[in-house]
């Protein structure tokens, strides 16, 4: 495993931060921290990095323990903090040779570096310009830059897409991506479900300090999936045929909402063919019809009672 | 070093900050010795001679030249002194003429009701002529007739003796001691520098990503606190030469010892910076704890006006205030006085020193809060 976690605990006075938590992750993962603000995505990432104490357990990342070799360690990690965290009296260049010197790249070396992670967050046309003139966007692009600037082999990423507009977004997730194809290793924290979905290979779910859930998506969504259920789209509405739908064995409940028919099922009960069928017989047609598969936000709810923006 | 150079490039970048360092220290302190005023106050002089040499009468012939003198016993300094019908009292030992025709170093006793910036004046001509007397006894190789021939061809003026450290009228003393508490004061300000750029970037999240980096706190800190540092110190070398040079401020009789005790002074003020940036919060509240701290420290440490003008609870409080020290290292080198001899006040400063560092780094704990 890259980065292994057992037990490990975070208070701040009363409060329980990090509650137990055991992670691991391996090597060329995308791995998604999914929760809500306050859950403690951000103080575990700070203890990985060894920048917060840890009050309990313990954290080995490149299979040492982060306890006593917090600069050997972080040597190899390139942070992108939930916040900007760049100069703005430097250029974005004189941004990228500062972080790049502090870990240790000097000369020809950093040059090259400095314009690859430019070209890679596309800000080459703007490598002598102060961030203080740049959009919102370009600045969180400038706070990844910063971040890969010496090739680390785990990237960890705390809430990178927060406040920004939906292009710098995409091109942020297509970043992540792109950094996964070329070997690297990524933590990602959010709260957007949508980015995790999108994006990780292996999720775990937090709330108030606790991994509730955590494994690959799909098994994430077999907790939940207890039944199945599609949406029909009739041609014309038939209030009788709601009854006649229910009538179908496996069919645990029924509903219609104007010409939108939503139908809940018995996992794996095959009975689509029946309740076409009904539909048909009814003297309606089908319009469109769809299943629909849990998300981890239906994963979220059923596991917490809550909502991940809640 | 990489954040030294950056820090400085960042600081040095900044044409406010530049105009700050190069121009404006300068100009407000020569502008107000330019045409402040430092006339002399009157002191009185007690003298106890219990020598009674020719030499001390000669001695008290030319400090009457300046001060109103008169002459008491050893009995009665307690008393002189605290009916304040003396300012200054010195007390010559017997065998004192004889020591110093001899080429010894006899020392005179002195006494004052308190701390003066008005004391230096004595103790300036009293240095002045046992300067001169020192050089004619070495000319005279212990021969008495010669050495006082040679004293009265001084005292008529026939020849001059070179004695750097007292040729200095007694009114640019004083104001250049002035002109070294306003530098001290805008040292203090100036500080700010460290702690609104340490406090920028903890705010800025500059700082979070530093510490994740394999750097360790006391390497960060200590490359900032040696940036800070050494603009103070370049800060000081603009304000000497400007001053001395376009003001003709007085800088003493070494002026590599002044700057010594500047020095360590600066270190102070980048050391309180430290301290500051790790008590407030953000800049808004660092400048309200430095305006409420510097200015009251400035006053009850007689860097605006000297001491002995305030009550003496107001004097005593003073004695708990680093620039206290530095007025008084500044006092004995700008007297001529080696810089051994202010080891103590630098011993206090560069206590202060340590203790504001470690008032500036023991909170950092939690760097990732």
């Amino acid at each position: 495993m890259l980065v292994e976690t057992k037990n490990l605990v975070k208070r701040y006075g009363d409060v329980l931060a990090v509650d137990n938590v055991n992670l691991q992750i391996a090597e060329g993962e995308i791995f998604g921290l999914l929760g809500p603000n306050g859950a403690g995505k951000t103080t575990i990432i700070n203890m990985l990095i060894g920048l917060t104490k840890v009050d309990g357990g313990e954290i080995a990342i490149f299979g040492k323990k982060v306890n006593g070799n917090r600069e050997d360690v972080s040597s190899h990690i390139g942070i992108v903090p939930q916040e900007l965290a760049i100069y703005n009296d430097l250029t974005a260049a004189e941004n990228l040779a500062f972080f790049g010197k502090l870990y240790g790249i000097k000369g020809k070396l950093l040059q090259e570096r400095v314009t690859e992670a430019l070209e890679f967050t596309g800000l080459s046309d703007k490598r002598k310009i102060l961030p203080k003139k740049f959009s919102g966007g370009m600045k969180r692009r400038l706070n990844i830059a910063c971040a890969i600037v010496h090739q680390p082999k785990l990237i960890i990423m705390d809430e990178p897409t927060v406040g920004i507009d939906p292009q710098s977004r995409n091109h942020i997730l297509s970043s992540v991506q792109e950094l996964h194809s070329q070997g690297s290793t990524i933590i990602y924290t959010s709260h957007y479900m949508e980015e995790v979905e999108e994006l990780c290979t292996r999720v775990a779910i937090m709330d108030e300090g606790r991994i509730i859930a955590q494994g690959n998506k799909d098994e994430l969504k077999e907790l939940v999936s207890f039944e199945d259920r599609i949406v029909v789209e009739v041609s014309t509405v038939n209030f009788t045929l709601v009854d006649e739908i229910k009538r179908i064995g496996g069919v645990t409940d029924c509903f219609l909402a104007e010409n939108i028919l939503t139908i809940h099922m018995a996992k794996n009960s095959h009975i689509i063919g029946r309740v076409v069928d009904a539909i048909t017989g009814a003297g309606t047609e089908v319009v469109t019809l769809s299943a629909e598969k849990p998300t981890l936000e239906s994963v979220f709810l059923t596991l917490t009672g809550k909502k991940l923006r809640d | 070093m990489t954040v030294f150079s950056y820090t400085l490039k960042r600081l040095l970048r900044n044409k406010l900050n530049l105009f700050m360092i190069l121009v404006l220290t300068p100009f407000f302190i020569g502008i107000i010795f330019s045409f402040g005023s430092f006339e002399k106050n009157s002191i009185t002089v007690g003298l106890v001679d219990q020598d009674n040499t020719p030499l001390t009468e000669m001695l008290a012939q030319s400090l009457e030249e300046t001060s109103p003198v008169f002459r008491l016993e050893e009995g009665e300094i307690r008393r002189a002194l605290a009916r304040s019908q003396a300012d200054y009292i010195l007390v010559i030992a017997p065998g004192f003429s004889q020591q110093l025709i001899a080429g010894e170093e006899p020392k005179l006793r002195s006494y004052s009701i308190q701390e003066t910036n008005f004391a230096s004046r004595v103790q300036i001509k009293v240095e002045g002529f046992l300067g001169a007397a020192r050089s004619l006894a070495a000319a005279a190789e212990g021969d008495q007739t010669a050495f006082y021939q040679g004293l009265e061809e001084y005292q008529r003026g026939n020849f001059v003796l070179k004695s750097a450290a007292f040729q200095q009228q007694e009114k640019s003393i004083d104001a250049s001691l002035a002109g070294m508490g306003m530098l001290a004061m805008l040292m203090m300000l100036l500080s700010s520098f460290t702690t609104i750029n340490l406090i920028k970037d903890r705010v800025n999240r500059t700082f979070y990503r530093v510490m994740a980096a394999p750097v360790p706190l006391k390497n960060y800190m200590l490359q900032n606190i040696l940036c800070f540092f050494l603009v103070l110190l370049i800060q000081i070398a603009v304000m000497f030469l400007g001053v001395h040079y376009v003001f003709g401020l007085y800088l003493g009789p070494s002026v590599l010892n002044l700057y010594l005790v500047m020095a360590v002074f600066a270190l102070l003020c980048v050391a309180m910076g430290v301290a500051l940036s790790a008590l407030a919060r953000t800049v808004q509240q660092a400048g309200t704890i430095a305006s409420l701290v510097i200015t009251p420290m400035s006053m009850l440490s007689g860097l605006y006006w000297p001491r002995s003008l305030m009550p003496e609870i107001l004097q005593i409080i003073g004695k708990y205030l680093p620039p206290t020290w530095l007025i008084a290292a500044v006092e004995k080198v700008m007297l001529g006085k080696p810089l051994a001899s202010a080891s103590m006040e630098l011993a206090i400063l560069l206590g202060f020193t340590a203790v504001f560092f470690l008032l500036g780094t023991w909170r950092r704990a939690d760097i990732a809060k």
